[in-house]
């Protein structure tokens, strides 16, 4: 399983790293421009829209991930290693995550060194002390929206299983694929109510309002899908 | 001594019945050319065997185990698509197949690589069809399996990389192990088969000891698949 995830790693730390440096460049520019009160020019434009392409682009990687598994070639490869349907999506959803996670915490370096610059040259601004409660804040909204993601991901991931085998024998399966993706948005909809737990999060702005039960509610929908996309991959595959 | 045992394999998708209530066995040790025309189920009995298809009635047994992780370490899939990610050089290949696979000869097949006039430095998208070919066979039988299953390991290859591709199976077979080789090109595979399987609309034509058949029809595994097919 760790293979697998080392072998993810080693397919896109070049778009990985290109990202990054992407990202600082943009954030040095902008910041550059309003300490120095200057207009952001044709440089400061592409760099923030290379920002969000390269942003986009991995959304369609993380999403694409099984795609290639099922729909092209590539799965002859993947689909014939020992390894269970669950030690496979495990090991895609993990590299995912560990990505999303790499990612908030280079977007949280950057912000934090921008406002201890701030806090240095501006006069009437002073950095707010980091607190645990803070801390923990941040880290529940993180673990909110990660967990929507995770849902999103496995959503499509369970479509694309669908249709690769139980309507295997029917033709365009991507078209399959997108209506099993929306007969399951409904699903999870009505099932776990996450709009409810949303509109709570939104409406208060603040996790802590969220309830245990609604972390439950998160972390048994993730199980559901993976359960179901797992026992697909293990058992029901035809490619 | 029996390594795979089919029951009734059935595979139907939707109206159309591709493999028709198969039954066979194949013996540790030995060759066996699955022989048929396009279209005669070859390739999707190799993907039911390999565990990438479901079938829709009867079961398949390697090993003592029906499929799933156990049986896929004990086999040795070669499909005939390029299923080897696009990403990767010769290189990165061996080390993917040695970090998956523990009956993988990481040593063996780098010598093989060489021996193929292949470069470990050479990415997969500059390949040609013949060099990939090569490429594929080298991974497959560099692997310590007790089941090769080749589905058309000689298309696209030219007559000299046909030859050394022949050679390599050859000095693959060891006693435990079997090779299952599907194709439909009889002539240059026939000296090494073993037993052969024809199938025909899904069904198995003809089956036996590839030199008793020879014998008792009096004619070459080549000249007895075209007498079954000839009106296929």
């Amino acid at each position: 399983m760790l293979n697998f995830i080392k072998y993810e790693w080693l397919r896109r730390w070049k778009f990985f790293l290109a990202g990054i440096l992407v990202f600082v460049l943009a954030d040095l520019d902008l910041f550059s421009r309003i300490i120095s009160q200057e207009s952001p020019n044709y440089i400061s434009v592409i760099l923030i829209a290379l920002v969000f392409t390269l942003s986009a682009a991995l959304v369609v990687d993380h999403l694409g991930r099984l795609y290639r598994t099922l729909f092209s070639d590539e799965g002859f490869t993947e689909l014939t290693l020992p390894l269970s349907g669950y030690q496979l999506l495990g090991a895609k959803l993990l590299a995912i995550f560990l990505e999303c996670v790499a990612v908030m915490t280079i977007v949280g370096i950057v912000a934090y060194f921008d406002a201890i610059y701030v806090d240095m040259i501006a006069l009437n601004w002073q950095l707010p002390s980091l607190t645990w409660e803070i801390g923990l804040e941040v880290l529940k909204g993180l673990g909110f929206i990660l967990g929507g993601y995770i849902i999103f991901v496995l959503m499509v991931y369970l479509s694309l299983a669908l249709a690769k085998s139980i309507f295997a024998t029917f033709k365009h399966g991507i078209l399959i694929a997108f209506g099993c993706f929306i007969v399951l948005a409904k699903v999870v909809d009505y099932l776990g109510d996450i709009l409810s737990v949303s509109a709570r999060y939104y409406l208060h702005g603040s996790v802590a309002f969220m309830t245990t039960t609604d972390w439950l509610i998160i972390i048994v929908l993730i199980g559901l899908l993976f359960i179901s996309t797992g026992f697909l991959l293990n058992r029901k595959m035809n490619l | 001594m029996e390594l795979l045992k089919v029951n009734g394999l059935t595979k139907k998708y939707l109206t159309k019945t591709v493999l028709d209530n198969l039954d066979f066995s194949l013996e540790e040790g030995k060759i066996y050319g699955l022989l048929g025309p396009n279209a005669s189920g070859k390739t999707t009995l190799m993907k039911l065997i390999a565990g990438v298809t479901q079938p829709t009635a009867g079961d398949i047994v390697v090993n003592g185990h029906h499929i799933g992780v156990m049986t896929k370490q004990v086999v040795s899939f070669l499909p005939t698509t390029n299923h080897l990610p696009k990403w990767m050089t010769i290189g990165r290949c061996l080390s993917y197949y040695q970090d998956f696979y523990r009956d993988f000869d990481l040593k063996h097949a780098t010598e093989r690589v060489e021996l193929m006039g292949l470069n470990v430095s050479q990415k997969i998208t500059s390949l040609s069809s013949g060099m990939l070919g090569r490429l594929k066979v080298v991974l497959a039988m560099s692997r310590q399996a007790r089941l090769y299953l080749l589905d058309e390991p000689l298309n696209g290859l030219d007559s000299i990389s046909r030859e050394k591709v022949l050679q390599m199976i050859l000095e693959s077979v060891r006693e435990e192990s079997t090779i299952l080789i599907s194709t439909h090109i009889i002539r240059e595979i026939e000296s090494i088969l073993d037993k052969v399987i024809l199938l025909k609309n899904g069904q198995i034509a003809l089956a036996g000891d590839a030199e008793d058949l020879r014998l008792t029809r009096k004619m070459s595994i080549e000249e007895l698949y075209k007498e079954v097919y000839e009106n296929a």
